[in-house]
């Protein structure tokens, strides 16, 4: 491989994958037979193998090559790819023990109608892991590490149906890809300091990084993302429960690659990041504690891939601790220890795997003797554990060795020398104990359980784990020293610097080797009392179990979404709480409360004085409007609370007189009114035992409950801060406004109105009344449709008012709900309509020049209209008004007609909804004070607009055939609907 | 008589009065045209948004102001910024109705008043980009919403559509009170609602003005969704008929952050620190709810409602960004476009699963879906890869954007890395909601009915937002650049002359 082709053990691995989906989505899968099909897919894995190892010799110098390309050129961002003699070697790993794992996976998943999807996830998972031990920058890097979190899930959880499947496979996705995120927030401070994202960058600002004020910060984010991936203490207890694995997966993911991804980030951060305090100690603590935990749990073991889990555990820690050094030895021990440990245990694994499919069992307190039945799955057995027990002449011995002497190399304190040391020792005695169980339970002694029937492995399966257990053998082969430049490359790229490396298993009489005899006699002694130590071990209640921690943070996390949950219970009046409460908090916090609090302080309260003589008017109003709101709230009775609602609002009318602003006054008292009539509409339809439990409910919620506490006081703070906030802008004025006198100014001269708010209305705002009467038409429709198209859709009576018999009708003349009306009153209904209609086009004509516009005249009329529902009834008013049934239409040519005028003059004024007066033009006789101009007919339009829309909630309001039966049939018609649907998608 | 009002340039208003007289035309004809003759109103407003469509199209690059009082300010702005919203909102119109076609037939809901409101909304949300006065601002809110309170009791008398409606009118009401009162406040702090002149009173309005600042942004907080605000989100999303939902959640929120943008840069500039910060608090508390709760969620269109609210998080990031980088503005509105696309699709395969009202929405409901229809699911993963943020798909490009130009902005102003940092880690945590569909669809085995959804139009609204969403995600330097046109105009400029 050249830098231009770094990107093809990446690509023909997911090739490979690509392969896997198709055959396995395809027929082809039935003609193809698992092993075979197994084997074809080994050829992708070997070639990325053939391609790493062809062009590690070339990196022996320790230089990297870096490919990338600009990947998305426009947000300038890149892939890159990052691969030296460290990634060499993991590629190493990853491809040749994968190529192994695939073949044995063949044969053990021999007969699974879905063994496709496993060899598929198997490849998926080998692109990413590869991945993740060649990019080239933080992004690509973190892409594949979720990759291998996500496919690693879907492999432990392939066995879906168990249970501890799926629990272990989220377990494992929950701590590492959480460490993930983790990694991903340190590794972007990192290149924020760095200054770049590519590897090539941040190698090179190890000074920045060290001195940084974010390093401590970084380096948690970072480590704690290495350390959840390498199961370290105490983020390892994912990695036991995902034995739940098929095995091939374990042997693959949790011996050489997945769990080593932590321990290659740490490698590669090492010469930027490393070689600080902070680092040594965090490495080498978590890192021991780690090795102790995981060699002391895992003699206590019966499960066999669980005794294996906890030695992997053990191992993954020395290595932790390893980095943590700032001596050459230990990037030896490191490098060497890496690659022994992936071969024996991959071994261990995959002869465990053939044990317990031959068997149906991989519990040592049911195995034993088996050596007979299976020998050369012995043989395998043995060789790996001696390897694991670091015993020579095997791999596992040297990688002891080395350890050992990293562990008392001179720049070490005595002390830390004699702490290590003896941790290892330590250590390796466990492991020892433990490689001696394994091979001596299942393979020596006698058979414990004689329901266990045991046959050899097919050869295939037996080849699989045969090579590296051999391998693990090899270093003791005289040529085995030709590997040793690439070894020493790699451990330099972790390094920093050059590291020598020899694999020499005799290096004299010196203290690791005395401190090896030290373990492997104390590991014997263990071995020798197993029984007594495991049964003490057992009588030891584990009382820190980071499982009950792991467990309460997802009881934590249950918790947290019952609680969201509970919160968003539908409950209107809790969303509203927190809405008004955060709008409180924001407020007080962004609003700058200090000069709030500053002003309200030296707030010179004005003396009241009774002074002019409107003021006691005013007050008497203040009064009347508080009063009356109060009562709106504490009366019982409905129909009383909307009647002191609406005299509140008159209240604020008789200031607004007072001010003296006649306009606003005017639209205030009809709209108010208009508000009502609409309410008693509303409340009229409803049944009353409806309305009856209403009342009930709201007696209820008057007694003293503690929930009122709580109402209390989210209103009272509510209402405290738009107190305070609205006391500040009285005191705060008088501003003057930049707006009113301006309107003052130019009403006359400009729109030739004297009335500034009819001005305002159609000529200075008249946009805004375009959109306003839009609003209030919507609001119309919106009542009409949500009530009222159902009934006159669905067989409902008031649409077929006109086809009833005249007799029915006069019988049905009565006031609304039944009512009977007195004829003072009808008389006072017919006149008032006229009436209202004369003033409405008072209104209209003089609006520029007299308080009132279109806006009152149509309300006005509304008014009347709707004083006609209540004296007469529905049918009665339909009948004699005909036009009411135009309501929509009333709307709809009113906008319309707004947008004529305007275009009108447009084209002759060349300005949109600009003033135009027909009359002048035209020399029309015209009375005084009134013009036939676009302001006329954009008030006309306004009236209409308002007519009509009140008109559609009467004719929703007063119609008195809403009841269920709407409903029902509406219902019924969504079910035949259904049918159809249902038809059409059979036929 | 000469008069002399405001000058309304009728050539900037088009396209929203066309958007307006076509609904009011719908309204009047319906009267006219028997109910048994459908499809008429469907055409009719496909025919006012493309004409609409047409005329903004034409008016990109001019920039004019009109509704000018004598000596004032322009009430109504068309800048670049104007135009591409309005472009943004056409869009979500037109793919909503072709989406609509076949869903309102099939759920029975296909009434001519459905376009009505929509095209009434549709012109508010346009008013929203353009209107440089509060007044004006509030206005276009309330049109902008009636009809979608309406529109989501559609499906009436179903329990949930009803409650639906109800809460997002009464919450919505109250949001709106809040807004008026901030409306009066800044009017009192400043003597004038118009934007440029709000700019240059609010530094001298003190407590008044900041006060009358953060009831802006509530209002506007609960209609882009945004937490503490979002508490309706979820339950008016899922009980709507799930067309309005779709168009609910384009349309509205980026109605919402297209004034509240507007009114940050044109009006606030002088207390942008204070509003970064404020902006930048609520944008973290969005990312971590939405993102975090939207887990636990089964039903697909609360998750979606959850997502929403998350991503309006991520636009308030450009949000904050965009008062010290002159990239923020523009990867909002970037953001929003790929937004449109995505969330529109994804909520057409919902339509699609969805055979019975409120059937066929769980999570559960989508395994094995891509054995059956491996189309459906294949474009529902990707649309699932772009909410997530996933290259190569507008959702990532829209996020690299926005977070550079966060990044960008933390070097002129208040420090933003905080919110990148969450995030950059609330995406990978959506990865988990969003994948768990691609993962129900792909890995698990699941049966159940389809509705055979082979409606050409529902197809070419698919297809626009499938070809949208890869264009954004292969291709999206040319839409950065138009992106980076669509400056705001008059907020600075007019404020100094």
């Amino acid at each position: 491989m050249s830098e231009t082709t770094l990107f093809w053990p990446i690509l023909i691995v997911f090739i490979g994958a690509l392969f896997a989906l198709i055959i396995g989505l395809s027929p082809l899968r039935q003609r193809l037979s698992i092993p075979l099909f197994a084997t074809l897919l080994a050829i992708f894995s070997f070639s990325a193998f053939l391609l790493d190892i062809s062009t590690w010799p070339s990196l022996n110098d320790g230089r990297a090559l870096v490919w990338q390309i600009n990947w998305l050129p426009s947000l300038g961002l890149t892939l890159s790819l990052y691969y030296d003699s460290l990634s060499a070697l993991f590629v190493f790993l990853v491809s040749g023990i994968g190529t192994l794992v695939l073949i044995y996976a063949g044969q053990y998943l021999k007969g699974d109608e879905n063994a496709w999807r496993f060899l598929h996830y198997l490849l998926l998972f080998m692109g990413s892991m590869i991945g993740v031990v060649m990019a080239g920058d933080i992004i690509t890097l973190f892409i594949f590490w979720e990759g291998t979190s996500i496919t690693s899930y879907l492999l432990i959880a392939y066995k879906s149906k168990y249970e501890e499947a799926r629990e272990g496979a989220f377990k494992a996705l929950f701590i590492t890809g959480g460490g993930g995120i983790a990694m991903l927030a340190g590794l972007l401070i990192v290149a924020h300091v760095a200054g770049g994202t590519d590897f090539v960058t941040i190698l090179q600002s190890g000074e920045a990084l060290r001195n940084s004020n974010l390093y401590p910060v970084m380096l948690a984010l970072v480590a704690f993302g290495a350390f959840t991936k390498s199961a370290q203490f105490p983020a390892h207890i994912w990695l036991p429960d995902a034995m739940s694995a098929p095995t091939p997966a374990s042997a693959y993911l949790h011996s050489a690659t997945m769990v080593k991804a932590g321990i290659y980030l740490l490698e590669r951060l090492n010469p930027a990041m490393g070689s600080t305090e902070a680092w040594f100690w965090l490495l080498t603590l978590v890192g021991g504690i780690t090795m102790l935990t995981g060699a002391y749990l895992g003699l206590k073991q019966n499960d066999l891939k669980a005794l294996l889990a906890y030695s992997t555990i053990s191992q993954l820690g020395v290595f932790v601790m390893l980095i943590g050094q700032e001596v050459e030895a230990a990037f030896k021990a490191l490098i060497i220890g890496i690659l022994a440990h992936a071969l024996y245990k991959s071994a261990l694994f995959m002869v465990v795997g053939i044990v317990d499919h031959e068997t149906g069992t991989r519990n040592v307190t049911r195995l034993g003797g088996l050596r007979r039945a299976m020998p050369v799955s012995f043989v395998l057995a043995t060789i790996g554990a001696l390897s694991m027990a670091g015993l020579p002449p095997l791999f596992g011995f040297l990688a002891k060795e080395t350890l050992l002497a990293a562990a008392v190399h001179p720049t070490f304190s005595p002390l830390e020398s004699y702490l290590l040391a003896s941790a290892i020792v330590v250590a390796g005695a466990l492991l020892l104990a433990q490689s001696g169980m394994l091979v001596y339970e299942t393979f020596l002694g006698q058979a414990k359980d004689k329901s266990v029937h045991a046959h050899e492995a097919p050869w295939p399966m037996l080849l699989a784990p045969a090579i590296p257990a051999l391998l693990s053998l090899t270093v003791s082969l005289p040529n085995a020293r030709t590997v040793e430049p690439y070894l020493a490359s790699a451990a330099a790229n972790a390094f920093g610097t050059a590291v020598k490396v020899s694999l020499d298993l005799w290096t004299g009489i010196n203290t690791p080797l005395i401190l090896s005899v030290v373990a492997i006699t104390l590991g014997s002694l263990l071995f020798g009392q197993r029984a007594q130590v495991r049964a003490w071990q057992n009588r030891i209640p584990a009382t820190v179990s980071f499982n009950r921690v792991y467990e309460s943070a997802l009881r934590l996390i249950d918790a947290g979404a019952y609680w969201a949950t509970r919160l968003q219970g539908g409950r209107l009046r809790l969303y509203l709480a927190i809405m008004l409460l955060s709008m409180v908090g924001l407020v007080l916090r962004f609003g700058a409360t200090l000069p709030l609090v500053n002003l309200l302080a030296n707030l010179t309260w004005p003396t009241p004085t009774a002074d002019g003589e409107l003021a006691i008017l005013r007050i008497f109003s203040l009064v009347f409007i508080v009063v009356t709101a109060l009562a709106s709230v504490l009366l019982e009775r409905d129909f009383a609370a909307i009647l002191a609602m609406g005299a509140s609002g008159l209240g604020i009318v008789a200031l607004m007189v007072l001010e003296p602003a006649p306009d606003v006054a005017l639209v205030q008292v009809v709209v108010d009114i208009l508000a009502m009539v609409i309410l008693v509409l509303a409340l009229a339809r409803l049944p009353r035992p409806q309305r009856r439990k209403a009342q009930e409910l709201t007696l209820k919620l008057k007694s003293f409950r503690p929930g009122l506490l709580w109402d209390g006081f989210v209103a009272l703070s509510v209402g405290a801060l738009v107190t305070a906030v609205t006391l500040t802008a009285l005191v705060s004025r008088p501003r003057e406004s930049l707006v009113t006198p301006y309107f003052e100014e130019n009403a006359k001269p400009l729109a030739g109105a004297t009335d500034i708010v009819g001005a305002i209305i159609v000529d200075f705002r008249a946009l805004d009344t375009l959109i306003e009467i839009s609003v209030f038409g919507m609001a119309g429709v919106g009542m009409y449709m949500l009530l009222r198209y159902a009934a006159r859709k669905y067989g409902d009576v008031g649409a077929q008012v006109e086809e009833l018999p005249a007799p029915i009708q006069r019988l049905r003349s009565r006031g609304i709900g039944g009512a009977k009306t007195s004829s003072f009153v009808h008389a006072l209904a017919y006149f008032s309509l006229p009436l209202a209609l004369v003033v409405a086009i008072t209104h209209i004509m003089y609006g520029h020049d007299q308080p009132g516009d279109g806006f009152t005249s149509g309300v006005i009329v509304s008014l009347a209209v709707g004083f006609w529902y209540v004296v007469f009834g529905y049918y009665e008013t339909q009948r004699r008004l005909p036009w009411l049934k135009y309501d929509a239409q009333m709307v709809s040519v009113g906008l319309l007609l707004v947008v004529l005028s305007g275009l009108l003059a447009a084209f002759i004024n060349g300005t949109f909804l600009s003033p135009l007066n027909f009359g002048a033009m035209l020399a029309l006789p015209l009375p005084k004070g009134f013009y036939l101009s676009t302001a006329f007919l954009f008030e006309v339009a306004i009236s209409l607009t308002v007519v009509g829309s009140v008109t559609l909630m009467l004719n929703t309001l007063g119609h008195p055939g809403q009841t269920q039966e709407e409903a029902k049939a509406r219902l019924q018609e969504i079910a035949r609907l259904e049918e159809e649907n249902e038809k059409q998608a059979k036929g | 008589m000469e008069f002399q009002v405001p000058a309304i340039n009728l050539a900037l208003l088009s396209p929203v009065l066309i958007v307006m007289v076509t609904g009011a035309l719908i309204m009047l004809l319906e009267f006219f045209i028997p109910e048994t003759r459908k499809g008429w109103y469907t055409w009719l407003s496909l025919v006012g948004i493309v004409l609409a469509f047409a005329q903004t199209a034409t008016m990109w690059g001019s920039e004019a102001g009109t509704f000018t009082p004598v000596g004032g300010q322009p009430m109504v702005l068309l800048d670049n910024y104007a135009t591409f919203l309005n472009l943004i909102f056409l869009i979500t119109g037109a793919l909503t109705i072709l989406l609509a076609i076949s869903y309102l037939r099939r759920t029975g809901l296909d009434r001519a008043e459905f376009y009505m409101l929509l095209l009434f909304s549709l012109s508010g949300m346009m008013l929203m980009g353009m209107a440089n006065d509060l007044i004006l601002v509030f206005l276009a809110l309330e049109i902008l919403s009636i009809p979608l309170y309406i529109m989501a009791g559609l499906a009436w008398p179903r329990g949930e559509s009803e409650e639906s409606a109800m809460k997002y009118f009464l919450l919505g009401a109250f949001s709106s009170g809040i807004f008026v009162f901030g409306i009066a406040l800044t009017y009192g702090a400043t003597g004038s609602t118009a934007l440029p002149q709000v700019l240059t009173g609010i530094a001298n309005g003190g407590a008044l003005g900041l006060a009358g600042a953060a009831f802006l942004l509530v209002g506007l907080g609960f209609k882009v969704a945004a937490a503490p605000f979002h508490m309706w989100t979820p339950d008016v999303y899922e009980g709507a008929p799930t067309i309005v939902t779709a168009f609910m959640s384009v349309g509205a929120k980026v109605g919402g952050f297209a004034a509240m943008l507007r009114i940050f840069l044109a009006a606030l500039p002088e207390i942008g620190d204070t509003w970064v910060t404020a902006v930048a608090v609520l944008s973290a508390l969005t990312l971590i709810i939405g993102n975090v709760v939207a887990i636990t969620q089964s039903n697909i269109k609360r998750m979606l409602a959850y997502s929403s609210i998350a991503h309006a998080g991520y636009i308030m990031i450009a949000v904050a960004a965009s008062a010290n980088s002159e990239r923020g503005l523009s990867a909002a509105l970037f953001y929003m476009f790929a937004y449109l696309f995505t969330t529109l699709g994804a909520f057409a395969i919902v339509m699609a699963r969805e055979h019975q009202l409120g059937e066929g929405l769980q999570l559960n409901d989508y395994k094995g879906l891509a054995r059956r229809h491996p189309l459906l699911a294949l474009v529902m993963a990707y649309f699932m890869l772009s909410l997530t943020g996933v290259p190569p798909t507008g959702g990532f490009s829209g996020k690299f954007y926005l977070f550079r130009a966060a990044i960008e902005a933390s070097s002129a102003g208040p420090d933003l890395l905080w919110l990148v940092l969450i995030g950059v880690v609330t995406s990978v945590i959506s990865g988990y909601y969003y994948l768990r569909l691609v993962y129900l669809m792909y890995m698990t085995d699941g049966d159940g009915t389809l509705v055979e959804e082979r409606h050409p139009a529902v197809v070419t609204a698919v297809a626009v937002t499938v070809a949208f969403t890869l264009l954004l995600g292969f291709m999206p330097g040319t839409w950065f650049d138009v992106t980076r046109q669509a400056v705001l105009w008059g907020g600075r400029l007019l404020a100094g002359g």
